[in-house]
């Protein structure tokens, strides 16, 4: 029966089990290379001083942030890094809440920097950050997403990586999501449904071994396409160089990162594991698409716009982009049908027990590279965000299917890339169908009463009065 | 199955497909078409000529091939899929390769069918042309497959059969595979994207 099994995931099962193989190399070579560089990101307690502190400026697009606003502005008053050193801009940009008052009672605050504030007609967050970097001096421009809260060392070690390297053009943090029974708003904790529990803890897991694993890696192989919307900084002459955040993409970062490295070959981006943001999980599985969509859809808008990146798409070296391209969109058709087709193996003779040991043994095999990439990230972690993971080992069982799931999602990108405009309002599948299955029925019942009925009934002389 | 009940399946399918169109429900539109279109196609190969007619034309391609190469091999009118190789090496004599639903490629040209049939964003003749060209490139990529076996057993043995048949050949053919997904649906929905980006920005 083994070999059965065996036999028949290698045959048939390939297409599902060939991306899990892919994850699971590269698993080991992040294990290896995580392995190698733990020190760059484990903190040693051992960093040099930054004898010539620069001016760093802070950009904070705002859209109705009311409720977030002050969190991500009472860490920032929280930094180690000189405070002098700090200014502050945020860009409101249209907001209908109360933003402004907040701003005018956080400005009131103590702080040893400088925050300021400006009100934009328009919304969009790449308009916000344009309009902010126009409006800021320092040398070192940074982002951050009003919903963000940055840890106290978080900008001390966001300079530090342009201080040590010259060559460094931009830096991404690292973003850890919050456990999900925080509230967003009061930042105490609240009951939580346990989906949501999951899923948060499945993000957290997701986002950590992709920021302090994936990125590093990729960091150190010169390979990184895409900083972090939430917090990322910018040296300030090497941004003014650029065309700044474009509109064309929905993944305006992505973009903007691309630029750099084909403007700029010889500087570098890099991620920093040390300089950590937290930002909330994604709320519901609605919003979980709307983002996932989203952030697909950036991708292959991105990969489209720069042909130059994707000309050598088997070679090893060079930008993860056209690597992930293959593994997220090439091999992404035949496993959305292998999928399906898998299971009705069973029809053309295959059986029953053999199709649902494979399925199984697949899982198994998800749960594993999911197990190995948990242990690297244990590995790297400290603190809470280490005894986080280990108090939730027993995520390895949901792992396989939140990213299962967040496949879908994804893949629902690349259809809407291909037949929706950018403007598009991105709404989940199931609502999508409701709407629609209620459209049929309103349709027909207006067919039924309006033209059909009356015309039956006229057949048999019947004269149908409507008040 | 009865018949009726087959095309009433059938019917019920394309009519959930056009609801999922007609409202631009991309995801459900795209999974039900493309898997419903495989699946029909599978069902239709193994109960009709297709699947023998595909199994005469890969183990025929085969033949051609190896006689190229110089390896004498037989095939059979009365036995569709079936290949003679003579092997060389160790127990010299004749081995009988069988092309079957998990070498004939039925299913993956199912599949590959189904994905560019109904993708969304290009025309129904783009769609048509990709198709065929996907098809042929399938079947010539599953003939490389199995003339990989071929050349095994004759050079390596018979005892080179399940490593050349399960793993070297299945890779090969994945390889092949997959550069074909990558040139004929990824690289020009790029250019699809990029054009759509261009007009969006003119606009």
């Amino acid at each position: 029966m083994t070999d059965q099994v065996l036999g028949f995931v290698l045959f048939w099962g390939v297409w599902l089990f060939v991306p899990m193989l892919i994850d699971g190399v590269t698993a080991v070579a992040y294990f290896i290379g995580a392995y190698r560089s733990r020190h760059d990101v484990l903190s040693t307690g051992k960093s040099a001083r930054i004898k010539d502190p620069p001016l760093v400026s802070i950009i904070i697009p705002a859209h109705n942030a009311a409720g977030v606003i002050s969190h991500c502005l009472e860490s920032i008053r929280r930094q180690t890094y000189d405070q002098e050193k700090i200014e502050i801009l945020v860009v409101d940009n249209k907001s209908a809440d109360h933003t402004r008052r907040v701003l005018s009672t956080e400005q009131s605050k103590p702080f040893g920097g400088v925050m300021n504030w400006i009100t934009l007609p328009y919304r969009g967050k790449s308009g916000a950050l344009n309009a902010g970097i126009h409006r800021v001096s320092g040398d070192i421009i940074c982002n951050i997403d009003a919903d963000t809260v940055l840890d106290k060392d978080a900008i001390l070690e966001m300079v530090r990586a342009f201080d040590e390297d010259p060559k460094v053009a931009a830096v991404t943090g690292a973003i850890e999501v919050l456990p999900a029974y925080i509230d967003p708003a009061t930042g105490k904790k609240r009951k939580t449904h346990p989906l949501k529990y999951v899923m948060a803890e499945a993000e957290f897991l997701e986002y950590y071994s992709g920021f302090r694993i994936g990125r590093q890696y990729q960091s150190r192989t010169s390979s990184l396409f895409t900083l972090a919307g939430a917090f990322s900084a910018f040296r300030r002459d090497v941004l003014l160089n650029t065309f700044m955040y474009d509109e064309r993409t929905v993944s305006e970062d992505t973009d903007l990162t691309f630029f750099i490295a084909s403007r700029f070959p010889d500087r570098k981006v890099r991620a920093v594991a040390r300089a950590v943001a937290y930002v909330h999980p994604t709320e519901t599985l609605k919003a979980l698409y709307a983002q996932r969509v989203r952030w697909q859809r950036g991708q292959l808008e991105v990969a489209a716009m720069y042909p130059e990146f994707e000309r050598h798409p088997f070679r090893i070296r060079g930008l993860a982009l056209p690597k992930s391209l293959i593994i997220d969109h090439t091999l992404a058709f035949p496993r959305v049908v292998w999928t399906f087709l898998l299971p009705m193996m069973y029809f053309i003779g295959y059986p029953l027990s053999l199709v649902v040991s494979a399925s199984l043994s697949m899982y198994l095999i998800y749960m594993a590279v999911d197990g190995l990439y948990m242990g690297v990230a244990y590995m790297l972690a400290e603190g809470e965000a280490k005894s986080r993971i280990r108090q939730h080992w027993w995520m390895v069982l949901f792992m396989p299917a939140f990213r299962w799931t967040t496949f879908w999602f994804r893949f629902g990108g690349f259809l809407a890339v291909m037949m929706e405009p950018k403007e598009w309002r991105v709404r989940d599948p199931v609502t999508e169908t409701r709407v629609g299955v209620r459209k049929v029925g309103v349709a027909t019942l207006t067919f039924l009463t309006q033209s059909f009925l009356p015309r039956l009934a006229a057949l048999f002389g019947i004269v149908i009065r409507t008040r | 199955m009865a018949p009726w009940l087959i095309w009433s399946l059938i019917a019920a399918w394309a009519l959930a497909v056009l609801f999922f169109r007609l409202n631009r429900i991309w995801l459900f539109y795209y999974i039900l078409g493309s898997v419903g279109l495989a699946f029909i196609i599978i069902f239709v190969g193994r109960s009709t000529f297709l699947e023998p007619a595909l199994q005469s034309g890969v183990a025929s391609g085969v033949h051609v091939l190896s006689s190229v190469i110089g390896i004498p091999t037989e095939v059979f009118r009365a036995a569709p899929g079936a290949i003679l190789v003579l092997v060389i090496s160790q127990d010299i004599g004749w081995t009988m390769l069988q092309v079957t639903i998990e070498s004939s490629g039925l299913l993956e040209s199912a599949v590959i069918a189904g994905m560019l049939l109904f993708y969304p964003g290009w025309t129904i003749g783009r769609r048509i042309q990709f198709t065929i060209i996907a098809l042929v490139l399938t079947y010539l990529a599953n003939v490389v497959r199995l003339m990989i076996i071929v050349l095994t057993l004759h050079e390596a043995g018979k005892d080179s059969l399940l490593i050349s048949h399960t793993i070297v050949g299945r890779a090969v053919f994945f390889l092949l595979v997959v550069a074909i997904y990558w040139y004929l649906m990824t690289r020009p929905t790029l250019r699809t994207v990029k054009r759509k980006l261009d007009r969006e920005m003119m606009s």
